[in-house]
C-alpha cells in the first residue's frame, strides 16, 4: 500500500506561491486561512531558503494524539484527516502540530475560533465522495478521482512533491546524487521518523 | 552540631527539591476516532493506488 507523503525541496523553491493560489483556488478555501504557505529561512541573506509547508499527514500524528474530541483518523494511504462535525475548535491541534499546520476561521463575533481547518491532501473528508457536502466542508476530493495534491502537480519547478513515499524518496535521491550537497529533506524527519 | 547548621541542612534540602525531575515521560495515545465514515476508505484501494501511481509517473517525475 502506498503511503502518501509530501516533500518540498528547497534547492529548487523560488517561493512563487502557486501552490498556496492552487491549494485556494481548488479547495475554495476562506479568507483567512491559509492550508499551505511558502515560508522563507534567512530572508535576505545570501543563499536563503523557501519552503512549501502545509500539514505534512505525520505517520504519529501529534494532533490526533492530543484531540480531546476524537476527530482524526488516518486513511490506508497515511493521510490525515479530521470530521468538522466533531471538532470544537479547542485548538490543541494547533499547538501540537509542529507545522503549524491546522487554521481556525474567524466564524463569530469577538474573535471566536470555527472549526479547524486544515491540508486534507486534496482527500476530502468524511462524507460522500465529490459531492457537494464535502466539497463545502472540506474543498476537492482528488485523490477519490485518481489524482494527486494540485499544489504539488502545478509546480512549476517541481519543488513540491506529493506522493507514494518511495517514490518521492527515490526522485529526492536522485536530484541530490545529480547535483552534490548534502539532503535538506525539510519536515520530512519530524513528520515522517528518522526512518522516512 | 548547630542549629544553625541544621538550618542550613534542611534549606539546602528544600531547596534541591525543587531541582528533582521525574523522568517519566507521559505518552498521549490517540483516542479511537468517533467521527463520522469516510467513503473513501471503503473504495477499491489497491485499484486507487495503480491510478496514484501512474498519475505521479506522469506529471511529477523530473524532466
Amino acid at each position: 500500500m502506498a503511503r502518501m507523503k509530501f516533500l518540498c525541496d528547497a534547492e529548487r523553491c523560488i517561493e512563487c506561491n502557486s501552490c498556496v493560489v492552487a491549494c485556494k483556488n481548488e479547495n475554495d478555501v476562506p479568507w483567512g486561512v491559509n492550508r499551505r504557505r511558502v515560508v522563507v529561512l534567512n530572508d535576505g541573506v545570501p543563499g536563503e531558503k523557501s519552503i512549501s509547508v502545509a500539514c505534512m499527514h505525520c505517520t504519529d500524528a501529534p494532533c490526533a494524539a492530543v484531540c480531546p474530541v476524537d476527530c482524526f483518523y488516518t486513511t490506508d494511504e497515511g493521510i490525515v484527516l479530521h470530521d468538522k462535525d466533531l471538532c470544537i475548535g479547542c485548538g490543541y491541534c494547533f499547538y501540537a502540530c509542529p507545522f503549524g499546520a491546522p487554521q481556525y476561521p474567524e466564524q463569530a463575533a469577538f474573535g471566536v475560533r470555527g472549526k479547524m481547518d486544515k491540508c486534507t491532501f486534496c482527500a476530502g473528508g468524511p462524507a460522500k465522495n465529490n459531492s457537494d457536502a464535502e466539497y463545502a466542508k472540506y474543498g476537492s476530493n482528488r485523490i477519490a478521482q485518481g489524482k494527486l495534491p494540485l499544489c504539488a502537480e502545478m509546480c512549476a519547478t517541481k519543488a513540491l512533491v506529493a506522493g507514494d513515499g518511495d517514490m518521492v524518496a527515490d526522485i529526492y535521491r536522485e536530484r541530490v546524487l545529480k547535483r552534490g550537497g548534502r539532503p535538506q529533506t525539510w519536515g520530512w524527519e519530524t513528520a515522517y521518523g528518522a526512518q522516512g | 552540631m548547630s542549629k544553625l547548621n541544621v538550618l542550613l541542612m534542611g534549606l539546602v534540602v528544600v531547596v534541591l527539591a525543587g531541582c528533582n525531575q521525574s523522568s517519566s515521560v507521559t505518552v498521549h495515545k490517540p483516542g479511537v476516532y468517533k467521527g463520522a465514515s469516510d467513503p473513501l476508505l471503503s473504495a477499491n484501494t489497491e485499484e486507487r493506488a495503480t491510478a496514484l501511481s501512474e498519475r505521479f509517473t506522469m506529471g511529477q517525475l523530473d524532466r
